[in-house]
């Protein structure tokens, strides 16, 4: 089963839209229809087969077809780091058939990544502060 | 040693080394002002530092002897003081990618740290002290004069369930719009094209926002920026010789407390949000938008430059706005009628707030 990886990943659901903000790579993403209905499904908790049934009803397709198509976009987050799969390897998705239907990909914003650290780990100074400067040694006043 | 220990050890330390730095300086300073209808007290160790931090910040404000602040924050400096931070109780793995500080030890203390510029800021929400450290004040860089402790005043608006908001708010007649986009999109140049022609303003980069029926938009800082081009093309009435443009982007950072005094409004009802965007065109038009748009244009812009914000912001974010109306604006060449067009919209939906907010 899949889970929201937060704290790193948060989710909201507006209008049949959800909104999801990652907060170590610096991206958000948007998507809409039945992929928020998925998300709201991994948010909930809600196993591949109920998603399935669901989707199904919507979009009048088969539930086999639903459910390929669920599991390809449950891959999608996967890679994108937006779900981790609680207990060991995400299953193999069984059917390489091409369909019609499939779930909307991920819109992925990338436009905010630079107020992101790359690397917040640095060096520190003699009183044990981050330093990007090898002159910022910190004042004499340090005694502790 | 137990948890409650080492963070009010480490919070006594900070305390300690401010009233060092005062006694070193012998020129300690303070200025005090009302956000949201609360007392903030901020208690510099130099009058140097309060130099470099205040003239974004609301005026002094007088207040009654017998009002305890909402939030009182110490400042200092080493360059002035030669007094450093205390080390701090947390390894170097705890920094975050936006210089948050985690480490759950300490909670529910809130603290992070700017590595490029040697900048400390920790809040207590318990006892609603705040501290800021600067390892060197010529090295404080231009956003942090501009929006002095905007992580700061952001934890502790968190305490009074309001929201430290990106985005710009003009008013007019007791209604409010909250502009808010990326960077580029038209944010700046309108709320300042409504302030030079005679609206209200309550920010341009950063408002807090409180709940209430309707929510209401508060005044925090009172600079904006924009580009050469902005000013001399569409703004020149705000032009001045005293504009000093970053090489690094072309943007100047212009400080409108003292020009523009009367024009600054503590606080106004929030009546809707607008997402702006250019058009190749001359007319700017209004167009209903969707709250998912709203919440992609606010929230990421918001939460990546507020240190050790998460889920919770996000939510109080998303409260916000499903209660508020949402719409694009496409922004035309004409100046003049975007202002009018801002005008029109604040005058539609101020009405509709009154009437839904009508007891009668």
């Amino acid at each position: 089963m899949y889970r929201i990886n937060t704290p790193t990943v948060v989710s909201e659901e507006m209008d049949g839209e959800a909104v999801l903000i990652h907060f170590k790579k610096g991206c958000y993403y948007s998507v809409e229809g039945v992929g928020a209905i998925v998300v709201r499904g991994i948010t909930e908790g809600d196993s591949s087969a109920t998603l399935a049934s669901e989707v199904a009803a919507i979009a009048a397709v088969p539930v086999e077809t639903a459910l390929v198509a669920i599991e390809r976009f449950q891959r999608e987050l996967l890679d994108e780091d937006i779900v981790a799969y609680a207990g060991g390897s995400p299953p193999a998705i069984e059917s390489t058939e091409q369909t019609e239907f499939s779930i909307p990909s991920l819109e992925k914003f990338t436009d905010l990544e630079d107020l992101l650290l790359l690397d917040p780990i640095h060096d520190v100074d003699a009183a044990g502060w981050p330093k990007t400067n090898p002159a910022d040694e910190g004042a004499s006043s340090t005694t502790d | 040693m137990s948890v409650a220990p080492k963070r009010r050890d480490f919070l006594d330390a900070l305390a300690d080394r401010f009233d060092l730095a005062c006694e070193k300086t012998c020129d300690s300073a303070a200025h005090e002002f009302r956000l949201a209808g609360n007392r903030i007290c901020l208690k510099f160790a130099s009058r140097q530092l309060q130099r470099e931090l205040t003239a974004a910040l609301p005026p002094a404000a007088t207040r009654d002897a017998h009002e305890k602040p909402s939030l009182t924050v110490r400042l200092w400096d080493s360059t002035t003081t030669d007094v450093a931070a205390p080390a701090p109780p947390w390894g170097p793995e705890a920094f975050g990618a936006r210089g948050e500080v985690n480490c759950p030890a300490l909670h529910p203390m809130r603290a992070c740290f700017d590595i490029e510029h040697g900048i400390l800021l920790v809040f207590d929400p318990e006892t609603k002290q705040g501290y800021a450290w600067f390892r060197d004040i010529n090295r404080i860089p231009p956003w942090e004069i501009a929006a002095p402790l905007r992580s700061l005043f952001g934890w502790w608006a968190s305490t009074i369930r309001g929201q430290l908001m990106h985005g710009a708010a003009v008013g007019l007649d007791d209604a409010a719009v909250l502009i808010t986009a990326r960077g580029g999109s038209g944010k700046s140049t309108t709320a300042l094209a409504c302030l030079a022609a005679g609206l209200d303003y309550c920010g341009d980069d950063y408002v807090l926002i409180t709940p209430g029926k309707p929510n209401q938009v508060h005044h925090l800082y009172s600079t904006a920026k924009a580009d050469k081009t902005t000013l001399v093309d569409r703004l020149p009435e705000l032009v001045s010789s005293e504009h000093e443009f970053d090489p690094r982007n072309g943007k100047a950072t212009l400080f409108l407390r003292d020009q523009y005094a009367e024009h600054l409004i503590e606080s106004l009802p929030l009546s809707a949000i607008v997402i702006p965007k250019v058009v190749d065109r001359k007319e700017t038009r209004f167009h209903r938008e969707g709250t998912g748009a709203a919440l992609r244009a606010m929230a990421p812009s918001t939460l990546f430059q507020l240190p050790g914000t998460g889920a919770e912001e996000f939510q109080t974010i998303s409260g916000m706005v499903r209660e508020t109306p949402v719409y694009r604006l496409e922004l035309g060449d004409d100046m003049k009628q975007v202002v009018q067009e801002v005008k029109r919209l604040l005058r539609h939906e101020g009405d509709a707030v009154a009437g839904r907010n009508c007891s009668c």
